[in-house]
């Protein structure tokens, strides 16, 4: 090589060009040691973790590497997912035994899915009295998926339109109500008014226009018969206060009959017993008398 | 060692799809030629090391200062131009993986490229397209542009995809040291493992393309300097994508 008669490239001689080389490399490399260092440290690999297995129905948009958060802080993260014999996904997270003490025994851990973004691993724990959760525990995994919901709405939605449409058609029911609404206010707003918009047609309005005018006539009637009736009331009055005497004297004549009614009671009652008397001696007689006849009836 | 490229991979005289074939094989085996001299312990001299140093400060040392200043001022804006549209939509929480995914894992690998492509290839390109140096370059000459700039797209990558995090949190959260934990854990998601590898693979690749284009300046013949120089650049641009083509595919694979 050193005998080559040819420079490397034609480039201008650079003094120091060693030194500062080995300084450019030295410093690239450090920080790409680094800068290792410090990724390998936030992946958690100089942690001491426990483990913790989820099982879930899907584990569609879980990666490795994706975050348990609890109270919106990561946590733990998943270090393995695998479709297991059961057939559901089992996602192996690691958490470092710092943060281990938010997980209870009675923690939940949910698995959202939201229409934009990957899925997020969320642990809800209430109890916090309660015993920590152990190293290796598996717990299940709630799913709540916010674009499952999409199909159903838009059938919903699709369903809700449908009506909407029937609704709105110029056949429908409620298109009909409307117009028969704009009569009636047309016919409110008409010549005849309410009475128009009730009846429907002029002849009717008319038949009671006719009874209107006839009422009104029949109480211009009614009014003078009246006024009649009450003149016959002061008549009447007139004639009332005349007979009062007669009726004063009629109370006695009917005093006195009392009376006389009473003395013929007695008169009665005497006429009574004088007639039992003569029964009894009429009795006594056939009694007495020889051809009296045996009064004695022979049933059959 | 002191062999000539020259001779090594002689020229390819046939035209149509034949010749074409056998010029891309020949590219072929230059690029792994080199790929296995860089590798070799042999080529491991001080003489290597001297000559990559020269390169390497000329394509990272002297423009890293100007380079960090634009990186710094792009992913400012970016970030804030992301965060901001992000919490219009109510998804500020991806906002910051978003900027993280996109601008320091996709756009800085590659401006990172393009900065020493432009920067230093243009140069080498004419040293090596000279027809004196063609026909003299052994493989001594070329390792140290394809090591020093593969270094400087490196080097690059890293100062201005660290720089970018730490601007992208000052621009979300200031001067606040309380968002670092949970910023902290949004690094370790976005940069798994997988993910690393791959983006320090693509880097290395980038750099071995910016490295190697202008070396491939030696294996042409009959050029004029300024078709060669298009022919090149179209040629790295190429290798480019077909990098990026092959990790996109790794990744969604």
């Amino acid at each position: 090589m050193s005998e080559s008669p040819l420079s490397p490239h034609a480039v201008p001689t650079i003094a120091h060009a060693q030194t500062k080389a080995v300084a450019l490399l030295l410093l690239a490399g450090t920080l790409l040691v680094l800068f290792v260092l410090y990724v390998m440290q936030a992946r958690g690999v100089f942690t001491e973790n426990q483990q913790l297995l989820l099982v879930a129905e899907n584990a569609e948009g879980v990666t490795v590497g994706s975050d348990l958060s609890f109270s919106g802080f990561p946590i733990g993260r998943v270090s393995r997912i695998e479709l297991a014999e059961d057939g559901k996904a089992h996602i192996h997270l690691d958490i470092p035994l710092t943060q281990a003490r938010w997980l209870r025994t009675s923690s939940i851990f949910t698995l959202e899915r939201s229409v934009v973004g990957s899925a997020k691993l969320r642990a809800y724990s209430g109890m916090l009295d309660d015993p920590q959760l152990p190293d290796g525990a598996r717990r299940d995994v709630l799913i709540g998926d916010a674009a499952a919901g999409v199909p159903e709405l838009v059938a919903t939605a699709h369903k809700l339109i449908d009506n909407l449409e029937r609704l709105s058609n110029a056949d429908s029911a409620l298109s009909g109500t409307l117009t028969n609404l704009q009569q009636f206010s047309a016919s409110l707003n008409g010549k005849h008014g309410a009475l128009g918009a009730l009846l429907g047609n002029e002849k009717d309005v008319a038949k009671v226009v006719a009874s209107l005018e006839q009422t009104r006539a029949l109480l211009v009637d009614a009014r003078a018969s009246l006024q009649k009736l009450d003149a016959s009331l002061v008549n009447m009055q007139a004639i009332s206060s005349d007979l009062r005497p007669i009726v004063d004297d009629a109370k006695a004549i009917s005093g006195n009959v009392r009376g006389a009614s009473e003395d013929l009671d007695a008169l009665r009652a005497e006429v009574d017993l004088n007639l039992r008397k003569v029964s009894g001696m009429v009795d006594e007689l056939n009694r007495k008398w020889p051809f009296a006849r045996e009064q004695k009836l022979e049933l059959p | 060692m002191a062999e000539l490229l020259s001779q090594t991979f002689p020229a390819i005289r046939q035209r149509g799809p034949w010749g074409l074939w056998l010029r891309s094989k020949r590219l072929l085996l230059f690029s792994a030629q080199i790929a296995l001299a860089l590798l070799s312990p042999r080529f491991h001299q001080a003489p290597l090391y001297q000559r990559t140093a020269q390169v390497l400060c000329s394509s990272a040392w002297q423009t890293l200062a100007s380079y960090l200043l634009a990186c710094t001022l792009i992913s400012a804006v970016l970030t804030r131009l992301v965060t901001v549209s992000a919490a219009s939509y109510g998804l500020s929480h991806l906002a910051l993986e978003g900027v993280l995914r996109v601008f320091v894992i996709e756009i800085l690998p590659l401006a990172a490229t393009l900065f020493v492509a432009t920067r230093a290839v243009p140069p080498a390109l004419r040293h090596f397209a000279q027809a004196s140096v063609r026909r003299q370059a052994t493989l001594a000459d070329v390792l140290p542009c394809v090591l020093g700039n593969a270094t400087a797209v490196l080097v690059l990558a890293v100062f201005a995809g660290i720089l970018s995090l730490v601007v992208a949190y000052l621009v979300v959260h200031g001067l606040s040291p309380w968002a670092l934990p949970a910023y902290g854990r949004l690094i370790g998601q976005v940069f798994d493992p997988v993910l690393s590898l791959v983006l320090l693979s693509k880097i290395v690749w980038f750099g071995f393309a910016v490295g190697l284009a202008p070396t491939t300046a030696v294996l042409e013949t009959q050029q004029t300097p300024a078709s060669l120089e298009m022919r090149i650049m179209v040629r790295l641009l190429f290798a480019l994508l077909l990098v990026e083509v092959f990790f996109l595919a790794l990744r969604l694979f």
